[in-house]
């Protein structure tokens, strides 16, 4: 139960979650029964049949509709007066700026997604609000808590970003089952039913040296009055069999790799299986494009098997014929989607083929379609353990309990007897380039004031710039110097003499500006607001700048004031950190020529960061866990320790 | 793999989960028979994650009429009219729990839990009873024990920001992956009234303090004939001459039980809404594999304290003395 | 807002370009006909490889400069590099124009080339310069374990004089930007 204290924060607070999917809605459920009386969420996506294993406010009748809505009214009924404000949008839409997360009292994110937990992360750095992050995989789940200067950021470690794979190894040498999905949803599938103006390098040894260019193009096209499995053993034989023996010829590629073997229909599958497969339809009749199917079409009723070559053979050509018969209309205008039921079929298909004629394991149609459409298990219980463990540390923030922040750990096997373990959250890493520099804030009228004004009082004046490079998330606005070519001096001179609202990438209340220079190390961010009038005695520049400091009450109007708390407190964190790490920075930092309130960031240490990424690329699984306080008390704290060898170990708060 | 496939509908519906645990798994959730008894918020959130996981059938067992105290933490029941329906806690979550998963048989049973006799537990493959008397816990496990088909059996409680699970699964036999191999383990369980008479010098060190509080939590409920749940503040100087006692009687160390946890968990007899959450799903994860039998299941304790934050495992059997 | 760290490296990147680059190659941010300038894709054009010159002595004292012409010189040739979020730990897709002639380029106008291959030779410490010359000594140095089109690929292994004599026409196609 909650103490009063508790009660009283929570009916106090004003939370924003973002997602409303399988945490969102274990969280909305929760936050609604623990007291929380103003909640708003944002969720762009709308209800699938597959959420609804987990994601309980949903019913079968909500599919289609909004997420964020549907959950609202779903809680709603069980706390019918509390306020949810629900948002079906996209939470990098510029209505949700840095002045929209500055309402919250914190920020508990349930997302999917890299990019949305990363723009989540620096709105709420930008706006000073705490952030409490989560996610889950089956069995495994972690929350941390986000707090501006006091713990790191979401982006103090590199992420692992989703992988790619380079486009030699798809089109050439698979040696892997996700090689072959790949190569049969974005090539294969995209050349013979998506955009046909699409690049597509599906046929990169293809087009035979003595026929013309043109003729090349057209073996994927259907030609008029073709037989539709005429076209199919055409496609058949030319991807499967011709592109391979093509390979073949090429004698070095071969040298150190198993060389694959080439299929053709007649080898694989006799004539008459492939014109039964359209007989079988005779019988089947369906209107509904999106129940095409040919697993029902042939007979084959579980997903989990594993087909034969010949089985695949008979899916790929039914699945092709299936398209041309029942779709038609959409070919030249599809994209693999995992919810479609025929891409499913063919890409699976497609998929093992080819991994047969490599000599890699063919797979069942579920796990093709687990690979080809990225799918995150996902099961209830994690979800609603995780939001528990979301709502517990958000009562801890907004008592400003920082002593007792946790990130806790879900595990699917105890570790030292634990399920649920937590760990003190580490302090900010230092050379993070998200939330190390300290933002400074821009009073502006930004329908007003003109770029050059803002270069001329503030870039030049305020922060001692001589050769400045402006820009807006990742467009320049603004740069100058004897180097650059006439046109782009001419461009960024139509700028200087353009209101901020109107520049390209239009600069507007809540917008945050990077500046650097060219020849100084000096890098800050600058959030805007706008104001629309100026003291003119006071305020002559018809600006102001003030520095940010962590606490928003700390925050004077006057600049220097502000500025000069606040390099102090910069100071006093080094002095606070190992002597390894302070030794480092006063190497690097150059305060003299910094103005009081910027921190300097050397680009000694920013130049490092893409080895240190590099080195740190993350394996969360190589994170081993320390146990560093073993009394007897039963208040063992862990530490992670990330298996960096250079010695830098991440430390603990307090 | 026993048993029919499972139907487009459930693969559809299911797939997120079957990446997690197979569709073999599923199919022995979708015949398993769950008995509940005590409709609080936590057994709400277990009834929810097992409904979605798509078990065979859930039956509910709670005569008690609705009051503005089960309504607390129970996202099952709205309010308002329905505190006045008439209509049992167990009858109102039935309605809303269908709704979770058209697939699901949910009904709910009247009577006194302790009444029924072993036909009646042979009926269900898991039992899980909260607040449930000291004797009761005692009778309703041997019941379940007597049987010649293995009934799993549960109880979870929760006070104040605290929570415990215990589980008897018997004799039981599962398969886990170690190392891309699916091996097959054994473990003993202990019942209930065997796993709590070890006597708790012999327990380890490091033992998590609720384990004891609950214990002198319950047997002050037990001694004063009380419901479970039903203590005040105005209890503890009781509880603490209790805890004096029972120490005293294991020859152990007062400290061993800190007064604040008591106080905490005979003054909080509401149940705080993010715990119900955490061990209602990890209850939930539980029962499933126990059905499933695939995975580490724990043995045969487990324990949640908001205040640190851990959920820890506890292994309180008498094989653990003779070591 | 996107782009914190991508951003942050390429403004870098563009910095330490504009402060020093090799001679005859041209990066730069792409300028959209509204003004906009985008970091996340640099136009940047790349010299053909010029003749390697020699020094051969001849009767005893007379010493002549030979310039021994490559197929590529003359040609200056547009390559467009695109940069995702993910970037640097990943690489960017550099891409000629469609059809450009070289076994190592896709139809598409996709480099293949190892240092732009997440699972090979790329480290995130590669900087743009050493992309566009790695580029450029590809251009003179095909790869022929990894062909990407047939025709470049085919010539350059059956046909030595046609295929330079295509490489030469190439260039004809991409006169310097003066």
């Amino acid at each position: 139960m909650a103490s009063e204290q508790q009660l009283s924060a929570i009916k106090g607070a004003k939370v924003l979650m973002v997602g409303a999917g399988g945490i969102g809605c274990e969280l909305l459920k929760t936050l609604a029964l623990s007291g929380f009386q103003d909640i708003h969420i944002i969720d762009m996506d709308t209800i699938e049949v597959s959420n609804l294993n987990r994601q309980f406010l949903f019913r079968k009748s909500h599919v289609g509709q909004s997420k964020a809505k549907v959950a609202r009214d779903a809680v709603l009924r069980f706390r019918p007066h509390i306020s949810i404000t629900p948002y079906h949008a996209n939470v990098k839409d510029s209505d949700f700026n840095v002045d929209f997360f500055k309402q919250f009292n914190v920020v508990l994110n349930g997302l999917d997604n890299l990019d949305a937990r990363r723009h989540v992360n620096r709105l709420c750095l930008a706006g000073g609000v705490p952030l409490i992050e989560s996610g889950t995989t089956g069995f495994l789940g972690q929350v941390t808590v986000h707090i501006k200067g006091k713990t790191e950021c979401y982006e103090c470690q590199p992420k692992p970003a989703p992988k790619s794979y380079p486009v030699c190894t798809i089109t050439s040498t698979p040696s892997k089952f996700v090689h072959c999905i790949v190569w049969a949803k974005d090539l294969l599938f995209a050349k013979l039913f998506g955009d046909k103006n699409q690049d597509n390098d599906l046929n990169v040894r293809s087009s035979d040296a003595t026929s013309s260019s043109e003729h090349a193009e057209d073996v994927f096209e259907r030609k008029k009055d073709e037989d539709i499995e005429q076209y199919g053993r055409r496609i058949y034989d030319h991807v499967f069999g011709y592109n391979i023996e093509v390979a073949l010829s090429n004698e070095e590629t071969w040298k150190n790799r198993a060389r694959p073997k080439p299929l053709y229909i007649r080898d694989v599958l006799p004539i008459e299986l492939i014109q039964q497969n359209g007989n079988a339809d005779k019988s089947f009749v369906a209107d509904d494009s999106s129940s095409v199917s040919a697993m029902a079409s042939l007979g084959l009723k579980n997903p989990q098997d594993i087909w034969s070559l010949r089985e695949n053979s008979r899916v790929f050509f039914e699945a092709l014929r299936l398209f041309f018969v029942k779709r038609e209309k959409e070919i030249g205008n599809l994209s693999f989607d995992k919810d479609d039921q025929l891409a499913v079929e063919f890409v699976t298909a497609a998929a093992n083929i080819r991994a047969a004629s490599f000599g890699i394991p063919l797979h069942s149609l579920f796990e093709a379609k687990g690979i080809a459409g990225n799918i995150v298990h996902a099961v209830a219980t994690t979800n609603a353990i995780i939001a528990g463990l979301i709502v517990i540390e958000a009562i801890k923030v907004l008592q400003n309990d920082a002593n007792n922040y946790r990130m806790t750990y879900c595990l699917e096997h105890p570790s030292r007897k634990m399920l649920l373990m937590p760990v003190e959250p580490f302090e900010p890493n230092k050379s993070c380039y998200v939330c190390s520099e300290t933002p400074l804030l821009l009073e502006v009228n930004t329908s007003r004031s003109k770029l050059r004004d803002f270069i001329e009082k503030i870039v030049k004046a305020k922060l001692g710039m001589s050769f400045p490079l402006v820009m807006h998330g990742p467009d320049l606005l603004y740069e100058v110097g004897d180097d650059l070519e006439e046109d782009m001096v001419a461009n960024y001179e139509a700028n200087l003499e353009k209101v901020l609202s109107e520049l390209p990438s239009p600069v507007s209340g809540g917008t945050i500006l990077t500046v650097e220079d060219l020849q100084q190390d000096l890098s800050c961010n600058i959030n805007i607001k706008h104001r629309e009038d100026f003291d003119e005695e006071k305020e002559p520049d018809g600006m102001v700048l003030s520095g940010w400091t962590k606490e928003k009450d700390k925050t004077t109007s006057t600049e220097n004031g502000a500025s000069t708390s606040n390099a102090s407190e910069a100071v006093s964190l080094e002095t606070n950190a190992s002597e390894a790490v302070s030794l480092e920075t006063k190497e690097d930092s150059d305060i003299e020529i910094v103005p009081t309130g910027i921190e300097s960031v050397d680009t000694g240490k920013k130049r490092k960061l893409p080895e240190m990424s590099d080195a740190t690329i993350p394996d969360s699984s190589k994170n081993e866990l320390h146990e560093i306080d073993d009394d007897d008390d039963g208040d063992d704290l862990f530490m992670l320790d990330d298996g960096n060898s250079d010695g830098s170990k991440k430390k603990r708060l307090q | 793999m026993d048993g029919e496939e499972l139907t487009e509908q459930e693969t559809a519906l299911y797939d997120r989960q079957i990446r997690v645990w197979g569709a073999d798994a599923q199919r022995r959730l979708s015949k398993a028979h769950i008995l509940v008894s005590g409709l609080k918020g936590t057994v709400a959130e277990f009834c929810k994650n097992i409904v979605l996981a798509g078990v065979g059938s859930l039956t509910l067992i709670d005569d008690r009429p609705v009051t503005e105290e089960s309504l607390s933490a129970n996202f099952l029941i709205a309010p308002d009219e329905n505190v006045f329906s008439g209509k049992s806690l167990a009858e109102l979550c039935c309605d809303s729990l269908k709704d979770f998963n058209p697939m699901v048989r949910v009904s709910v049973e009247k009577g006194d839990l302790s009444s029924f006799g072993g036909d009646f537990y042979n009926k269900f493959d898991v039992v899980v009873v909260s607040y449930c008397s000291l004797t009761a816990k005692k009778s309703i496990n041997e019941k379940c024990r007597k049987l010649s088909k293995r009934v799993a059996f549960y109880t979870v409680d929760c006070r104040d920001s605290c929570g415990e699970i215990f589980v008897d699964l018997q004799n039981f036999t599962y398969s886990k992956k170690k190392l891309d191999e699916t091996v097959e383990c054994q473990l003993q369980y202990p019942s209930f009234e065997d796993a709590i008479a070890v006597p708790w010098k012999s327990l380890p060190k490091r033992m998590s303090k609720l384990y004891f509080a609950m214990r002198v939590v319950e047997m002050f409920e037990e001694a004063e004939g009380r419901n479970p749940g039903q203590t005040s503040i105005d209890d503890l100087p009781k509880v603490l001459k209790l805890r004096k006692e029972v120490l005293e009687k294991h020859s152990l160390n007062e400290s061993l039980i800190p007064a604040s946890l008591l106080e905490r968990l005979v003054a909080g007899t509401r149940e705080f809404p993010p715990v119900c959450a955490i061990i209602g799903g990890i209850l939930g994860q539980e029962v499933i594999k126990a059905i499933s039998g695939k995975g580490d299941p724990f043995k045969n304790f487990f324990f949640f304290d908001a205040t640190d934050g851990k959920g820890v495992m506890e292994d309180i059997s008498s094989d653990l003395i003779s070591n | 807002m996107s782009g914190g760290i991508a951003r942050g490296r390429l403004a870098e990147e563009r910095k330490a370009w504009r402060k020093n680059h090799p001679h005859g190659f041209v990066a730069r941010p792409e300028t959209l006909p509204d003004g906009s300038v985008n970091l996340m894709v640099w136009h940047c054009t790349i010299p053909g490889k010029a003749g390697v010159s020699s020094l051969v002595l001849l009767l005893g004292h007379v010493t002549f400069v030979i310039l021994s012409q490559t197929d590529w010189e003359g040609g200056n040739y547009p390559i467009t590099i695109n940069f995702t979020e993910d970037y640097p730990s990943k690489p960017p897709k550099c891409k000629f124009p469609q059809g450009f002639f070289h076994p190592n380029v896709y139809p598409s106008g996709t480099v293949c080339l190892s240092i732009l291959n997440e699972d090979s030779g790329w480290r995130p410490a590669i900087t743009v310069k050493q992309i566009l010359v790695g580029i450029q000594d590809l251009l003179n140095q095909p790869n022929p374990a990894d062909p990407a089109q047939t025709d470049g690929y085919h010539l350059f292994i059956q046909d030595t004089e046609e295929y330079n004599r295509r490489v030469r026409q190439q260039a004809k196609q991409y006169p310097p930007l003066v």
